[in-house]
């Protein structure tokens, strides 16, 4: 059987879904941003799922603000979208980010700094409350010469600390136009280079993913075991 | 004698893996500039010494214009690592693209017969 892969924070656009496709992609998250108004783009995604069936269509929010605001934003959408997002690059945001269950992934912990951005604690903390951390393509991709050199390695880092205390990690592409989309197995190509096994970084961009989206509908849905259609 | 040496025998050859490839651009893209584009990139990633490492050969005769697809040789623990390089590519000659792997197979008949099935050789 092949595996199906996810890639969970793209930017939120039409042109994604044929490209997404064509990439042999079964399902993509289409981030809006949390500043964004949740009623329209939800039922933007309505529009794009009666359209299309091959496709798993998964809604989410990605929140880009202080740390004191993130809880209090990451509960009022929780019951909305499908998946949660935090983008990280601040200690303080990564550590709430990793420490609450109501996030489901951490993006790119370490944009614009120096350090990986996340320590042993941030990943046990992850591993507990069930936080996926992610590795963002884009970063690469935009980067160049030396720049390269030094997110590779923060990366590597990354994977290294998430191998050592079994936090669950992803490596998302973090399109925001179509050429920079890559396929699942390109996706995970980035982390077995890095020094995640084989194993690990296929089920992180396939079986890991398509739980934790299958877990959240089930919530959404109130389908909780023992309380079966919201009883 | 002839100055040649024998044939090794199959034990003794080292494993191969062909990497199949498409490219996805707005424009059509040479296939010279496509080698330079993903011999820079390679070398960029891993350096000459582990370009040379892979047992790295781009396949000229499996070029499929059409569909833009190419065949790429490495050794089997190599993949990922090539996968990943022309993962990286972005832009050959300031046109925009997208460099998608189809697969991996052992044989070159068995890229062909499953990936380059309409290609005329």
């Amino acid at each position: 059987m092949e595996r199906k892969f996810y890639d969970l924070n793209i930017s939120f656009d039409k042109n994604f879904v044929q490209r997404a496709k064509k990439l042999g992609l079964s399902g993509i998250c289409l981030v809006a941003n949390s500043k964004e108004n949740i009623e329209d783009y939800l039922e933007k995604i309505k529009e794009i799922k009666k359209n299309e069936t091959n496709i798993d269509i998964i809604t989410g929010i990605l929140i880009d603000e202080k740390a004191d605001k993130i809880l209090k934003i990451a509960k009022n959408v929780r019951r909305k979208v499908e998946l949660v997002l935090v983008a990280g690059g601040n200690y303080e945001i990564n550590r709430i980010a990793c420490s609450s269950d109501y996030i489901d992934i951490l993006c790119h912990p370490d944009k614009g700094r120096q350090d990986p951005g996340i320590d042993h604690i941030c990943c046990r903390e992850a591993r507990e409350h069930d936080t996926i951390i992610e590795l963002n393509f884009r970063e690469l991709l935009t980067a160049t010469g030396m720049e390269k050199i030094r997110e590779l390695n923060k990366m590597k880092e990354i994977i290294r600390l998430c191998n050592k205390t079994k936090a669950k990690f992803i490596v998302n592409s973090g399109a925001k136009n179509i050429f920079e989309l890559r396929g699942g197995r390109e996706l995970c190509s980035l982390s077995f280079c890095l020094g995640a096994s084989l194993y690990d970084s296929l089920l992180a961009n396939s079986e890991i993913a398509e739980k934790l989206i299958l877990k959240n509908r089930e919530k959404l849905n109130k389908k909780i075991a023992g309380v079966e259609n919201g009883r | 004698m002839e100055d040649r040496t024998k044939t090794l025998p199959s034990s003794y050859r080292e494993k191969k893996r062909y990497i199949i490839f498409e490219v996805i651009s707005e424009q059509k893209i040479e296939f010279e500039e496509l080698i330079k584009a993903v011999f820079s990139y390679t070398i960029n990633l891993i350096g000459i010494l582990g370009v040379a490492k892979t047992n790295f050969r781009f396949l000229h005769d499996l070029y499929d214009r059409e569909k833009q697809r190419f065949v790429l040789r490495c050794l089997p623990k190599d993949v990922e690592l090539i996968r990943f390089a022309l993962s990286l590519i972005t832009e050959i000659n300031e046109k925009r693209v997208c460099i998608r792997s189809l697969g991996v197979t052992g044989t070159i008949k068995s890229a062909r017969r499953k990936y380059l099935e309409n290609f005329e050789y």
